[in-house]
């Protein structure tokens, strides 16, 4: 693996695996906490229908993914929390629509559709210098966020009604929060993939809950772990000449089943 | 009168339709500590809920130090019930009770020195200091119930709203959070509601039952032959042909 340094994918790799681990450590903690795992599989699956909209359009599907990923979660926030339509009721309708926007729109588009695979397994070779800038801006709006947002966000998590209570603005907050999933829904779509993208951001964060006290130090050590998980499974992916994205989810299920028989809290 | 913390008027809440709580009229005055009772269903969870500003009345009124709920968060503590719980969500009992300053400090802001000192203040005052550092998980479910009662009081409430503080807790426990309200009546009006009926009563210098409407006994002295009267009033409202365990049939 070390002389695959040299290429430049291979560092482009290995930072995105970088930049994924943050966002999927930081965001994945409150997925896992909030049991919000559901509602983000949605938001991923929706986002197929915003690469097809790029291959239509002929843009970046990347470019395109952003704004349709965000308008979709906060669609599905809006609808579970203002109407009484029931949360996975509406989460599987826009789940469900999401994926068929896509198949409709590469259906319109002229021929071909180049690299439809990666994105929907995910390829970790084939990140570019470009995605890599989108990655880096998206986390850091990411942290920035939830610095700024910290104790609200954990109040919610932790008491959505007490949140309410101490007058915080739980609906927006909650907006707010799935924002943030649909912006690491982006940048873990290169890495692993729209049908993939919920393992990464439950699996790394579900591990470190077994370990962990702290919202924070969930977090962090989340982050880790996914650091880890991405670069061993693309790792043994070279190795053994097996898909990036499949290699590294079926890696972290494995660690993660086994922490969880092995681990009594 | 300034000394009338809340009032309720006319207050009924509709949800799907359903009348949960009908016409009730209620007042809180300073220093007042008012038992809620009634059976389950009875709308007492409801109640706090409009006076801590959770819930807008479907018709009436309610005002809470003069101005609407929501206006006066920063004096209200609230201790919700708690029915479900992850135990192995991440959090320690420092941030919890942290968590009570949340109304004092505006968004984009962090807990400074001050919230720090007044979230110790508040857990000294319930003497778990110790387990400050404790997983919330961790902790016995009178521990627990201690902790968020700590939480309220991290927000310095001029009004203290407590949701059945001592389902689930072991008789010991019971009494030292009673004991633990009483000693705190005398800087803030307190409201509970509960369907534990037997301790209360040594407890709270008022009862109101609650079975949809409101049934107020505003006594200013308190002797067992008063409670006594007290009770077998709401025997009848809180009966209605429902059995309520605690109560004697007659």
């Amino acid at each position: 693996m070390f002389e695959a340094l040299h290429y430049e994918f291979m560092q482009n790799a290995l930072i995105a695996a970088l930049l994924a681990s943050i966002a999927c450590g930081i965001i994945g903690t409150y997925v896992v906490v909030k049991r919000m795992g559901y509602i983000a599989g949605g938001i991923a699956h929706t986002s197929f229908g915003g690469i097809g909209l790029g291959y239509f359009l002929n843009i970046n599907p990347l470019l395109c993914l952003i704004p349709f990923t965000l308008a979709s979660s906060l669609g599905i926030g809006i609808i579970t929390k203002k109407t009484r339509v029931s949360e996975d009721t509406a989460i599987g309708i826009f789940w469900a629509m999401g994926m068929a926007l896509g198949v409709v729109f590469i259906g319109l588009t002229p021929g071909y559709a180049p690299d439809l695979f990666s994105y929907l397994f995910g390829n970790i070779l084939t990140v570019s210098r470009n995605d890599i800038y989108y990655m880096l801006v998206l986390d850091g709006l990411i942290i920035a966020t939830v610095l700024f947002l910290y104790k609200e966000l954990l109040a919610i998590s932790f008491d959505e009604e007490y949140a309410q209570v101490s007058g915080v603005k739980t609906t927006l907050l909650y907006l707010i929060l799935l924002s943030l999933i649909a912006l690491t829904v982006v940048i873990l779509v290169r890495i692993v993939g729209i049908i993939l993208v919920i393992a990464l951001l439950t699996i790394p964060a579900a591990i470190a809950k077994l370990f962990t006290r702290s919202l924070s130090r969930m977090m962090l050590v989340a982050g880790m772990l996914g650091c880890i998980l991405t670069i061993a499974g693309l790792w043994l992916s070279y190795k053994f000449n097996i898909a990036s994205g499949a290699m590294i989810i079926l890696l972290s299920g494995c660690v993660f089943i086994v922490t969880t028989f092995f681990v009594k809290k | 009168m300034n000394d009338e913390i809340v009032q309720v008027q006319n207050v009924s809440v509709h949800i799907d339709g359903i009348a949960v709580l009908e016409n009730n009229d209620f007042t809180v005055r300073a220093n007042d500590f008012v038992g809620i009772i009634g059976p389950n269903g009875a709308g007492k969870t409801t109640l706090l809920k409009v006076i801590a500003g959770l819930i807008k009345p479907t018709e009436g009124k309610v005002t809470v130090f003069g101005h609407e709920p929501r206006q006066v968060r920063h004096m209200i503590g609230y201790v919700p019930q708690i029915s479900f719980f992850d135990r192995d969500f991440p959090i320690s009992v420092w941030d919890t009770v942290l968590m009570g300053r949340l109304s004092k400090r505006s968004l984009f802001k962090q807990f400074n020195i001050q919230d720090r000192q007044i979230a110790s203040e508040a857990l000294r005052a319930i003497e778990m200091y110790d387990l400050k550092d404790r997983q919330v998980g961790e902790l016995s479910g009178g521990e627990r119930q201690r902790i968020f009662i700590a939480r309220a009081l991290a927000s310095q409430p001029k009004l203290l709203l407590l949701d059945e503080p001592t389902a689930s807790v072991d008789q010991a426990m019971k009494t030292s959070i009673y004991d633990l309200l009483d000693t705190l009546k005398k800087d803030m009006s307190i409201v509970l509601v509960t369907h534990d009926v037997g301790v209360i009563s040594s407890h709270v210098d008022k009862i109101a039952c609650l079975n949809c409407k409101l049934h107020y006994h505003d006594n200013k002295e308190i002797t067992r032959e008063t409670l006594e009267a007290l009770y077998h009033c709401p025997v009848d409202v809180i009966a209605h042909g429902i059995p309520h365990r605690v109560l004697k049939k007659h």
